[in-house]
């Protein structure tokens, strides 16, 4: 429960730090149309190349962006292996003909439940799934011994290769984007940003302000609340709440004790912060000034200039290659 | 004219009545303690006095300002209440920030605002936390921002709405402390509490019971009436113990009385 | 012996900051019977921390925790096979706000919810959940009611049969009377007097009131910046030389009694109420 962490932002200092985050908002915004707009892999290479040159100036580690990507690994897998195998068009590269029989299928099966099984015990479950892949690829390919009862022929065409690659590094940039603005912005400084950057929207009647402040009460109670949710976990568990036991109706139980006090004191909590608020002289939708000043640089016009210079580029080589 | 005046105030959740026909003018620069057991009312008084509540009948003035909806607002704005439990009323991501509430609220202009907030947590001692996020802070620290909060709005009457309770004696001495400071300074102080400790120092004592008041006038005579605190539900300190005993064998000299309410004042 | 821990220390680690040690190198031991048990300190002094390792709710980072027959360490703590519950049912910790623990729609069946967690039929643990809310003096009356809808006294009250009705061996409170009126207070260390007196039940409880801790506890527990500083007597902890060290308060009576004896100019022969008065009469006489 104490290891969650909202917005991942780690403190540091360095310029993508010291950004208004405004700016980085908006760069992002460009950067994105750019990205999508791109339609040759070598511009879309180069642009992660540009990234992966900006990271050591702004002092953040791959690690890091690593630990960013980690959790969506399997979407960008599941896309990349998606274009190769069904995207027909271009050259045919190569072929692989697997042919099923009952022992090489359960060979295949017995390795995918191995790995399932392993897993836990090493560090390198990516890398130890590929090896049970290829593996598991060999066997069908290779190992045909006796009664085959179907066969699949993969064949890799060059254009679903490239496209393959291209949708990859594409992905791949977005997400890193998107890492790099919640490492180096405060959920607080990154809530005032979105506020004034979707400011414009007031014309359609979107109160910009209420939400900002709503986004902002959570960050704050969000950690008030999860360790209340720790104690009442260990509140119940003293009462002999074990959630490793029982069956399926106690469990029922076991989850609606701990859900009760969560709401009535999440109701409680939040009735006495309005209280508190209103005593304060809160008035929803009424003008206020800020503490939090966000301060317009000359670093900001450049990183703005720069990610308007390169979306401008990248619709230019859209449209006249 | 009084600062602050309830006239007849009735208040009911449903059909149990929390406030019965209670009446209480405060003047400006008093300190006045309210005092009874929980469930008495009091919590409720503070909630109809900036509005949170509505009573059902009579009438509550701030200054010359009749509490309805059209003046609630600025009411409030001549009201600052320090509640009970320290994480409730904590608003900012940090301490400046919280600070800077109610300020932003007031449409303070930035320059006038970071002022004001230098001002206010220099006076509660917390001018060194301004940074810290309320979980790496106690609870009397919280408290203490939640008072440089109220104070940073200039408010004409600040009330204490149990707001030592969930505290440690050192959290509890400390809020004392910025309670007699504030006195001092001329400031008018409403403070709602069962701790008859906190009564000790104050100009009047209110004893609330089942939603009335059931006596008030100055410490040194309401802490010593035993029937009385019986009634409400509260208990005698312990020096008033002692000068009670001397007294009812008439023997209590004004040397001895001094003494023992000197001593009331260590606890 | 019911609890001993045997060097316990608690380190709290959370991404980004600097690891806090919340206990160090704790060693005490609790009796199963007849305990009387305050356990004092500033706020984050570590007593709650501490409290928590009395029923296996954590593991010492390092150190062991004795619990009756169970041995608590970093390593079998992890151990799903080393069975945490029965330690519960034994050493029962109500915590200090009962909205962490009421969930029922009526007072009986939230009292009766731990009983039944330990395999006892509905019947069976209606009759615990009875026998409980007796101990802490809720009659019949209280058994249909909602535990919400009663005073913060009387739901205090609740929480803390809802532990009785394991009938525990040692029975812990976090901050029993914090945030009630003085007279309800009172009620309630008398209910924990009653409790140890008709079952035997060894207490521990926390709090900050020094008053309490006076007339009520045979032995304190204080806790000074992650340390065990002192274990003993009321008594000796109130003439310690490094009480003020500790942050720790005197209670009433001593306060008063300290600033009567500056005053007299004959020593107090004894600190019995009749005996001051009669001190000061003289006094005045002479």
């Amino acid at each position: 429960m104490k290891n969650i962490v909202i917005g991942r932002y780690i403190p540091g200092d360095s310029f993508l730090y010291r950004m208004d985050p405004r700016v980085k908002l908006i760069a992002l915004f460009l950067l994105f149309v750019a990205v999508f707009v791109i339609d040759e892999l070598w511009v879309m290479g180069g642009a992660l190349l540009g990234i992966l040159i900006l990271l050591p100036l702004g002092k953040i580690s791959l690690k890091k962006v690593y630990f960013g990507l980690r959790p969506l690994l399997f979407l960008l897998i599941f896309t990349f292996v998606f274009q190769i195998l069904f995207n027909t068009q271009g050259r045919l590269l190569t072929t692989l003909r697997l042919e099923f029989d009952p022992l090489n299928t359960a060979i295949a099966g017995g390795l995918f439940i191995a790995w399932l099984f392993l897993k836990r015990f090493t560090k390198f479950t990516f890398l130890s799934f590929l090896g049970v892949f290829a593996a598991i690829l060999t066997v069908l390919s290779q190992l045909t011994i006796y009664l085959p009862f179907g066969t699949y022929t993969i064949a890799i065409y060059e254009e679903g290769l490239l496209f393959a690659i291209f949708i990859l590094l594409r992905l791949i940039i977005i997400v890193t984007l998107s890492t790099i603005l919640t490492i180096t912005t405060k959920p607080t400084d990154l809530n005032l940003g979105l506020e004034r950057v979707l400011k414009p929207l007031k014309v359609i009647k979107v109160n910009t302000e209420e939400i900002a402040m709503i986004i902002g009460i959570a960050l704050r109670y969000i950690p008030t609340l999860l360790d209340e949710a720790n104690k009442i976990i260990l509140a119940q568990a003293s009462r002999g709440v074990d959630f490793q036991e029982g069956k399926f109706k106690d469990k029922i139980v076991q989850i609606i004790s701990l859900l009760v006090p969560m709401f009535i004191i999440s109701f409680q909590r939040s009735d006495e912060l309005a209280n508190a608020m209103e005593a304060r002289c809160f008035v929803p939708g009424k003008p206020r000034t800020r503490l939090n000043q966000l301060i317009w640089k000359p670093l900001d016009s450049v990183v703005l200039a720069v990610t308007f210079l390169f979306m401008v580029a990248s619709i230019g080589v859209r449209i006249l290659w | 004219m009084s600062i602050l005046t309830l006239k007849d105030v009735f208040f009911s959740y449903g059909k149990t009545p929390a406030i019965q026909n209670l009446s209480l003018a405060v003047e400006a620069g008093e300190w006045v303690t309210i005092v009874g057991p929980n469930g008495s009312g009091k919590s409720t008084l503070t909630k109809l006095i900036i509005g949170l509540l509505a009573a059902k009948s009579g009438e509550i003035r701030v200054n010359d300002l009749t509490l309805s909806e059209s003046t609630v607002q600025k009411i409030r704005e001549k009201i600052g209440i320090i509640f009970q439990n320290p994480d409730n009323q904590f608003v900012g991501v940090t301490v400046k920030d919280d600070i800077a509430f109610g300020l932003e609220n007031l449409s303070v202009p930035y320059p006038e605002m970071i002022e004001r907030i230098d001002t206010y947590a220099k006076a509660v001692g917390m001018d060194e936390y301004l940074e810290k996020e309320p979980s790496q802070l106690s609870g009397g620290q919280k408290q203490r921002v939640a008072i440089a909060g109220t104070l940073a709005m200039h408010p004409d009457i600040i009330i204490f709405d149990e707001a030592t309770s969930m505290l440690d004696p050192e959290g509890r001495h400390a809020m004392m402390a910025i309670m007699e400071d504030l006195k001092r300074q001329g400031k008018t102080i409403l403070s709602i509490t069962h701790d008859l400790r906190e009564a000790l120092r104050c100009d009047r004592v209110v004893v609330m019971h089942e939603g009335t008041i059931l006596k008030s006038g100055e410490p040194s005579v309401i802490l010593r009436d035993e029937a009385l605190l019986k009634q409400a539900r509260l208990t005698l300190l312990e020096p008033f113990k002692y000068m009670n005993e001397l007294s009812s064998q008439k023997r209590l000299t004004d040397q001895w009385e001094a003494i023992l309410w000197e001593s009331a004042l260590t606890l | 012996m019911g609890i001993r821990l045997n060097a316990v220390s608690h380190v709290y680690t959370a991404i980004n900051q600097t690891p806090v040690e919340a206990i160090k190198n704790v060693s005490l031991s609790i009796h199963a019977n007849d305990e009387f048990i305050a356990l004092v300190g500033e706020t984050g002094s570590g007593k709650s921390t501490l409290a928590q390792h009395f029923n296996a709710l954590m593991a010492p980072t390092s150190g062991e925790a004795q619990l009756f027959d169970v041995s608590i360490t970093a390593e079998t703590f992890k151990d799903k096979k080393i069975k945490k519950t029965p330690i519960r049912k034994r050493i029962g910790l109500v915590f200090q706000f009962p909205e962490y623990q009421l969930f029922e729609e009526t007072v009986l069946k939230d009292v009766a919810f731990a009983p039944k967690n330990f395999g006892l039929k509905d019947a069976e643990a209606n009759e615990l959940a009875k026998h409980a809310l007796e101990l802490v003096g809720l009659d019949e009356s209280y058994y249909s009611r909602s535990p919400f809808h009663l005073s913060g006294g009387e739901k205090k009250r609740v929480s803390i049969a809802g532990i009785l009705a394991m009938e525990p061996d040692i029975l812990v409170l976090d901050e029993p009377t914090s945030g009630l009126d003085p007279q309800s207070q009172e009620t309630l260390m008398q209910v924990f007097q009653t409790i140890q007196e008709k079952t035997h039940t060894s207490i521990v409880f926390i709090t900050h009131d020094m008053n309490w801790v006076e007339s009520y506890a045979k032995r304190v527990l204080v806790m000074h910046q992650g340390e065990l500083v002192f274990d003993g007597t009321p008594g000796d902890l109130f003439n310690h030389p490094e009480l003020k060290t500790w942050k720790m308060d005197e209670p009433d009576r001593i306060k008063v009694l300290n600033e009567i004896k500056t005053h007299l100019k004959t020593p107090l022969k004894s600190l019995d109420f009749n005996a001051v008065i009669q001190a000061i009469k003289t006094e005045e006489t002479s």
